[in-house]
Order: C-alpha cells, then structure tokens, then sequence
C-alpha cells in the first residue's frame, strides 16, 4: 500500500498513493474535454484563437462564440457536474448504499411538481426554474421530517423517501394533463436537463453555490469515513450519527439545487459518479474529491455527445447522462451480486 | 379460525355491491332499477342500458380484474422476495411495460388499447427480470429488501429516461403518454377486455400453480430443497406468474401502484399466513380497492374523473409512509 | 488511565418488554468481567446500555462519575471502546484502514493522521499480533484474524474500558481461547479494564476475575469465578443440574451439566 503522509504543523492528512493518480488523472481529462468542447463546434476555433480571445485581441465573432457561447456552457457542465459528483457520493455513503442518489430523498418528484405546479398557476413557462428548486427542496425536508424518529435511520430514509417520491409522481402526472401541449413539452425537456444555451448567470448560480457548499462537504468527508460502519461500531468509535446526518443530507440538498438551478436534474449523474470513484480507486472509503471529478467528466463527456452530430441538437443533455449512466449501473450492481456471492 | 371462509364470502359480497355501485354511479344519472335492468333484461334501444352494458359494465369488469391481479401478484412477490415491501410498481414493472408502450406509440404508431398489450408486456418482463437479478432476489441466501427496492428504483429511473428522451422526440408520444401513464379504467370496452382475457388467464393459471408450490418456501430455500421443492423452478413459475398478471394489467389500465403493496397486508389479517387464504384474499381485497378507487375518483370532483390508478397512488403514498413508521420497532 | 464505569437503579425496556430491572453495578477496574446467564437474560442489553448505545427507561450508567449520556460522545469514546457482537465490515477495506479508525476520537478534519496516530495503530496492531497483516483484505483473514483486528481497532482507540459483546461467536474452540487469552493478557499486562458477554460458563470462569450472572431481569451473582460457580449456583441461574470440578490445569471451577 503506498500511502504517505502530509504533515505540516498541527495538521495532518493521509495520502493514498492511487486516490491522488486517480485525481490527477481525472483533472487531465476535464482539461482534456474542456479543450475539446471550445475548439470544436458548427465554428471550430484553434488554439490560437483561444488564446487570442482571452487576450481580448480577437475579432468580435470569435469572442462572441467563446466568451458568450461556449465558455459558459462548459463552466456550467463542470460546476453541476461537481455538485451532482459530490451529492451523490455523501447521499451513497450515508445511506451506506451504492444505489441511492439525491432522487431516493424524493429531490427530483418534489422539483418535477413544483415546476409544472408553477405552469398551472401563472399559466406561463417563466417560473419552472424557481418552482422546482423549491419543490425539490420541500420535498427532500418533508422526507426527512417523516424519516425523524429519535434520529435519522438509513433505512427509513430510503423508505420513505419512495413512498414520497411515487406520491409526488402521481400528482405530477396530474398536473401535467391540465397544462396545454407545448407547456407539457417545455417541462418534459426541462425535467431531463440541459446545457443548452447556459449564460454567465448559470456559471454564477453553481460556482458561488460550490464555493459555499464544497469546503463544508470536504470537512464531512472524515465523519463519511465513519459512516461506513453500522451505527453501533460509529458511535463507539464517538461520531455523532445524528449531526453528521443531518449536516451531509442538508449539504448535498443545497449541491442538488444549485446543480438543478443551473442546468435540469440530468439523472444518473450523482448516481454514477461515486461508484466509478470507487472503481477506479480501489478504495471503499468515500472520495468525494474523485467522486466530484468523475461527475464533472460524465456531465462533460453527455454534454460533448449532446453537441456533436451524433446526438443532432434536438436531444438535451439529459439524455446522455442517462445513457451513460445505464452501463454503469448494470455494472455496479452485478459486481455487488458478485460480491455477495463469494 | 372457523369464521374465515364466512370472512371470505363477506368480502366476495363487498366486491359484488361496490360492482353495481360502480355500474350506477356516473355522469348519467340512473336509478337502481334501471342498474339491475340493464343487466338483467337488456333493451338494446334505451340509453341507459346501452350506458350501463357497453360502458360502465366493461369499465367495472376492467377494475375487478385489473384489481384481484394486483393484489394476487403483490402477495406472489412479497412472498417469493420474502419482502412486505415488493410490489409491481416499486419493483420497475410499470416502468419497463410503459418503455415499451412508448416504443410501441413513437415507432409504430399503435393507437388501439388492444395492440399496447405485446409491448407492455415485454418491457415489464425486462425491467422485472433486471430488477430481481440486479436486486438479489434471485440470491440463495436471501433477499436484502432495501437492495432490492433501490434497484427497483434504479432500474426504474432508467427506464423512466429513456421513455422521457423518446417523448422528447415526438410531441405527438407525448400527448398520448401523459394520459395513458395516469392508470384508469375509462374508455376500456369489450374488445379490450377480450383482447387481454388470453394474458389474464395464463397468467392466473400460472399463479394457481405458484400458489400450490410457494408454501415451502416459507420456510427458506434450503428446507424446501431438503423436502424435495424444485426451488429455482417454483421461482420461475411465481415470477412468470407475476409479469403474466401485472403485464396485462398496465397493458390494459397503465400504471396502477400500490395496490399490489397494500393488499397484501390488508389480507394477511384475515388470512393468517396460509399462502392459499392470503392469495384468495388479497385477489378479492385488491378488487374492491381498485372499484373503490375507480368510484371515488368519479365523485370526489363533481363533473370531473381522476383517474383510479393516480387515486390508488395518492391513497397510497401516504399509506406506505404510515406502514413504514409503524415498522419502526423492526429494523426493516 | 484509569475509568471507572457504574450503573445505578437501571432498567431498560422495549416497549412492554422489561429487560432489566432496577440494576446496580460497579466494574471493577484493570480486571476482566464477563456477564454470563441463560438466552435472553438481558446480557447484551447490559453490555450496550453501559455502552451508551441503549437509552435506559430509568437510572442511569456513571462514567467517571459522571452520567454517560450527558457526556459528548466524542468524550466517551476517549475513555470507553465497545465491539457490537455482529460487524460488517466495509468491503475492501484493509486491517491497517480498520485499526487506524479507532483514533477518530483523537483525530479531527484537519488532524486526520499525526505522527502520534501512526505509532499507536503500529502498537495496537503488535498488541493483537497482527503487525506482518496490516496491508490484508479482512475479508481474507481467518475468523480469528478478523477478531484481532477490530480488537486491535478498539485498542488504537486507548481507551480505559473496553467492551465486548460475545467477541468468540463463531469462533472454533482453538480460536475462542486465543481471543480470552489475548484480553486477559491486555488486561493483566496493561491495567486494561475489560467487560464482555460470554455463552461457554466454562471459558469465562476460567478467563475471568469476576463473573456476573444475569437472570429474570437483574443480578443474580457477581463475585469471582470460585464464588459464582458453585452447583447450588448453577443450578438457580441455568435451571440445570450440574457438578462442579475444579479444571484440571488451571484449577477455575468447571461445570458438567449431569
């Protein structure tokens, strides 16, 4: 095992050798994407022109189509990809389940009928937006509010959660034949998540909200190191489950909501990215850096395919996550079947 | 003990009134009389009995059907999962059965109620095999329940984003799915209703066989073994059982949740645990639920219907918050 | 480093079932007590409550003094370690991953693993004769193996008390008399105060200073093993009759049911 150590003064950190390869690998891969995602396009620009852009020295069309066009489309994709990354990974290892994600805190029903709830009332399209973060938010506390009981037990969580979750459905399905067609269209798109057309606004939206939200979910990743074990061997070991608890589900809510703000739930992202982690570092443990990582390369990646010919431009990003998302799956859940079976 | 087969008979006459009250009741106005008459002495030229024979009385076969299936195939499933939570919904069946729907709407441009029931049927046996592989169902030593509603879960948001990216394609799908994906039981007619008959009917010979054959396995699977139970084939049979039955009733009245998972706990209270009593039980229970379900939702808003398969669901969300919290003292 | 734990007046209950009723008990300290009696006598029950694990319906459990639920558990878990009976442990994770846990109580976000940290894990795994194992799978490791290595976890955690909770389940015989003798070596050779829940009445005679025995909701016996042990005893705690012969080798009193 290489593990080192980094100790500088009163602190201290454990490195391991492969978690910081993998991390390292993954930043190069973005950078990599990223790279990708602004030379090409219907107007591919060069490495030069980029350069020259940045230096403000460009002509106006290029610096149109990268300062107002691309750039905040990808800043955008990286920041919710982050956020979904990091969500979903304290989600999974609090529910100490690798097939939980923000969607079994009834997140996404509770955002679908808050934005078609906005339709029905001002009769306009305007307000999905702020609708379904606060239904998504008022969902997840209502989960949790009926999972309290002396504390907050993963199971019930996930229990519950359903119950909720298959509830809220029902009573978007309602809503969604009293609007008009192309309303229904506009949620429809707007329930799968998209990255089209992202402004400076979006970019702001996550990256302020990550900035907040990142450091805190970082200092829970030594209490989510803990959390692992059942209840029993955490408390004797002095963690306090409940707190920890309460903390990392409010901390990944506010990462959902500022994702779903910027960009659409685009399913499967917050899903995917902890499991992979894992995959590529060996490791039980939860990694939220890596985690956060390989959801900004998954959302970047849907994103890349969305924009490219192969996914036309009638096909949101959402989609693509989701496809993405499905092999992966499969996989994570037959490895636990073989895993049990041993 | 004595009372239950009075218990049953009670239960069976329930069924039948809430029947007659479900062919009563509607936007036309009949009285009782008029009701038994059309049944009885049919007058092909009055419009109430027309109403009565050529719409309500299809509808209200449709709930009593679509109703004892569910409840059925919840208790096969609770049972063979050895979970009280497995239910068709929550295992990804309605999922996989409304994929193929979708399919079937966007790529062929079926219309008629009759031509859904192939393609439902096909995508709930794919989404409830992965379901129970991937959620270890299938495992010898047993089932982790919350395993196996995550993937169930999981499994289902899958299948729930790709029904959503091929809608995106076509707003005509669309148009038609987010009413079909409600689960109702208006507007089926007699063709429908024959046309699902041949699925219905293997599907609960299937089950009479699994219910016969289950009741070793109460006792875990190496017991069963050793009193000479074919266990993976008994399965297999439950299983097929279960599509067979859930199949054909998403393909006839779309998405019904819930009451696959409520049923069975209704009737296990009278029922004890015989598989035999449970499963005849939770058939009749399941039935009345569904007309019930059906008859509220045509009265609760005067003038307008909500759909019985979203009244089940708003009954029983709640309804599984509750059961949840009650099992609170039993690690679930 | 010394703790002393006690419970005064303790009863614990689930719902309408009374486990234990009106309890008083001091452990005493740098000395190994193991909590015998029949199925279903409350031993866990006992073990867990002193553990902080289990709320109690009335009384109270005294950690130095002072009442264990009032205390952070963070505090708690500086001076006492408790090992549940059933443990899953995390897939994939290795023994030195587990033992080095056991200094969260000592450790924060931003001092996860000082110098001080390493050399108590390499102590706690030397202690539990597991130092050549540390970069293994515990999923590859013998039952007993396994059993080290959280006991070794518990140790890094340098706590006063430990606690066990029936730590030779599903242990074979050759494996059972390693663990008891690996915990009364702590205790004896480094004033380790140590309490578990034991089935075989003749392992925790033999492997104990003092026994308590449980039975119909409180204390029936608590004393050495030579002083619990005896027929009359034996026979009120278990309901069976048995002779009692003093071991051969280590001459602990030795029970054979007739």
């Amino acid at each position: 095992m290489t593990a080192s150590s980094l100790r500088w003064g009163p602190f201290s950190l454990r490195l391991r050798g492969r978690v910081v390869l993998t991390n390292l690998g993954l930043c190069a891969l973005i950078i990599l994407i990223m790279g990708i995602g602004i030379t090409t396009g219907s107007y591919p620009v060069d490495v030069a022109g980029i350069v020259r852009v940045l230096l403000a020295e460009g002509d106006d069309v290029l610096a149109m189509i990268v300062v107002d066009n691309r750039l905040p489309r990808l800043l955008t994709a990286l920041g919710v990809g982050l956020a979904f990354g990091l969500a979903g990974e304290m989600i999974q290892t609090l529910l100490r389940n690798p097939l939980a994600s923000p969607d079994v805190i009834g997140f996404s029903a509770g955002a679908s009928v808050g934005a078609i709830a906005t339709i029905v009332l001002t009769g306009t399209t305007w307000f999905i937006l702020p609708g379904a973060v606060s239904g998504g938010i008022a969902a997840a506390a209502l989960v949790l509010l009926l999972s309290w009981d002396r504390g907050l037990a993963a199971g019930g969580i996930v229990l519950i959660g359903i119950g909720v979750g298959l509830t809220l459905t029902v009573v978007s399905n309602l809503l969604m034949v009293r609007i008009d067609a192309s309303s229904a269209a506009d949620v429809a798109k707007w329930l799968v998540g998209s990255l089209n057309s992202r402004s400076w606004t979006d970019v702001g939206t996550v990256w302020i909200g990550l900035l907040i939200l990142a450091p805190l979910a970082f200092w829970q990743q030594f209490a989510l190191g803990r959390l692992i074990f059942q209840d029993d061997v955490a408390i004797g070991l002095g963690v306090p489950l409940n707190w920890h608890r309460i903390t990392v589900v409010t901390i990944a809510i506010g990462l959902v909501a500022i994702a779903v703000a910027a960009a659409g739930p685009l399913p499967f992202v917050a899903f995917v990215a902890g499991p992979i982690a894992h995959g590529l570092n060996g490791a039980t443990r939860p990694t939220l850096l890596s985690a956060a990582l390989v959801g900004a390369v998954v959302t970047l990646l849907a994103d890349l395919v969305a924009r490219s010919a192969l996914g036309g431009s009638a096909l949101p990003s959402g989609v693509f996550t989701a496809l993405v998302g499905a092999p992966v799956l499969l996989w994570v859940l037959l490895a636990q079947a073989r895993k049990q079976r041993l | 003990m004595q009372s239950r087969p009075v218990l049953f008979v009670l239960t069976l006459v329930a069924v039948g009134c809430l029947g007659l009250l479900s062919l009563r009741i509607g936007i036309r106005p009949v009285d009782w009389s008029t009701t038994l008459g059309a049944l009885l002495a049919y007058e092909p030229t009055n419009p109430d009995h027309i109403a009565i024979r050529e719409l309500r009385l299809p509808r209200t076969l449709a709930a009593l059907l679509a109703g004892a299936a569910l409840g059925l195939a919840g208790a096969l499933m609770q049972v063979v999962t050895r979970n009280p939570l497995a239910d068709p919904g929550l295992l990804g069946i309605n999922g996989g059965a409304a994929l193929g729907v979708v399919i079937a709407i966007w790529g062929v441009g079926v219309a008629s109620q009759a031509a859904l029931v192939l393609p439902a049927l096909a995508g709930a046996a794919l989404a409830s095999v992965l379901v129970l592989t991937l959620g270890g169902a299938m495992d010898r030593q047993g089932v982790d329940p919350i395993r196996l509603v995550l993937a169930g879960a999981a499994v289902g948001a899958l299948f729930l984003a790709l029904t959503w990216a091929l809608l995106m394609l076509s707003r005509e799908t669309l148009d038609v799915y987010r009413f079909w994906v409600l689960g109702g039981f208006n507007g089926i007619n007699g063709q429908d209703l024959l046309a699902v008959g041949p699925f219905y009917a293997a599907g609960a010979a299937l089950a009479v066989v699994a219910v016969l054959a289950l009741d070793p396995l109460l006792l875990g699977d190496d017991t069963a073994r050793s009193l000479g139970v074919r266990v993976g084939l008994v399965r297999l049979i439950t299983i097929a059982a279960i599509i067979g039955l859930c199949g054909s009733t998403v393909a006839m009245a779309g998405p019904v949740a819930f009451i696959g998972l409520i049923v069975p706990h209704l009737a296990r209270s009278f029922s004890g645990a015989d598989i035999r009593k449970l499963a005849l039980f939770s058939a009749a229970i399941g039935s009345a639920l569904a007309l019930v379900a059906d008859i509220a939702g045509r009265v609760i808003i005067p003038g307008q219907e909500i759909q019985a398969g979203a009244m089940v669901a708003l009954i029983g969300g709640p309804a599984l918050v509750l059961l949840v919290r009650q099992h609170r003292a039993v690690p679930l | 480093m010394t703790s002393s734990l006690a419970c005064e007046r303790l009863s614990v209950a689930f719902g309408a079932n009374q486990v234990l009723e009106n309890l008083d008990f001091a452990v005493a300290e740098g000395k190994v007590t193991s909590i015998v009696g029949p199925n279903a006598c409350g031993k866990s029950t006992l073990l867990r409550t002193l553990a902080r694990l289990l709320k109690p319906t009335s009384g109270t459990v005294a950690l130095n003094g002072q009442s264990i639920f009032e205390q952070p558990t963070r505090q708690v878990a500086r001076q006492l370690a408790i090992l549940p009976q059933s443990r899953q442990s995390p897939a994939g994770m290795r023994v030195h991953d587990l033992v080095l846990r056991g200094r969260t109580p000592h450790q924060s976000p931003l001092r996860q693993w000082s110098e001080n940290d390493a050399a108590i894990v390499a102590q706690a795994l030397a202690d539990v004769g597991l130092a050549q194992h540390a970069d293994r799978l515990l999923e590859e490791l013998s039952g007993g193996q396994r059993q080290r290595a959280w006991i070794a976890m518990a140790l890094a955690q340098q706590t006063g008390i430990l606690l066990l909770d029936e730590p030779t389940t599903f242990l074979d015989l050759p494996h059972q008399v390693e663990i008891l003798s690996l915990l009364s070596t702590l205790s004896r050779d480094k004033g380790q105060t140590i309490v578990m829940v034991l089935h075989d009445i003749n392992l925790a005679a033999r492997f104990s200073d003092y026994l308590v025995a449980l039975r119909d909701r409180g204390i029936l016996f608590h004393g050495t093993p030579e002083e619990v042990v005896t027929p009359q005893n034996i026979a009120a705690i278990y309901d069976i009759d048995g002779v009692v012969i003093a071991d051969p080798t280590h001459g602990t009193p030795h029970v054979i049911p007739r």
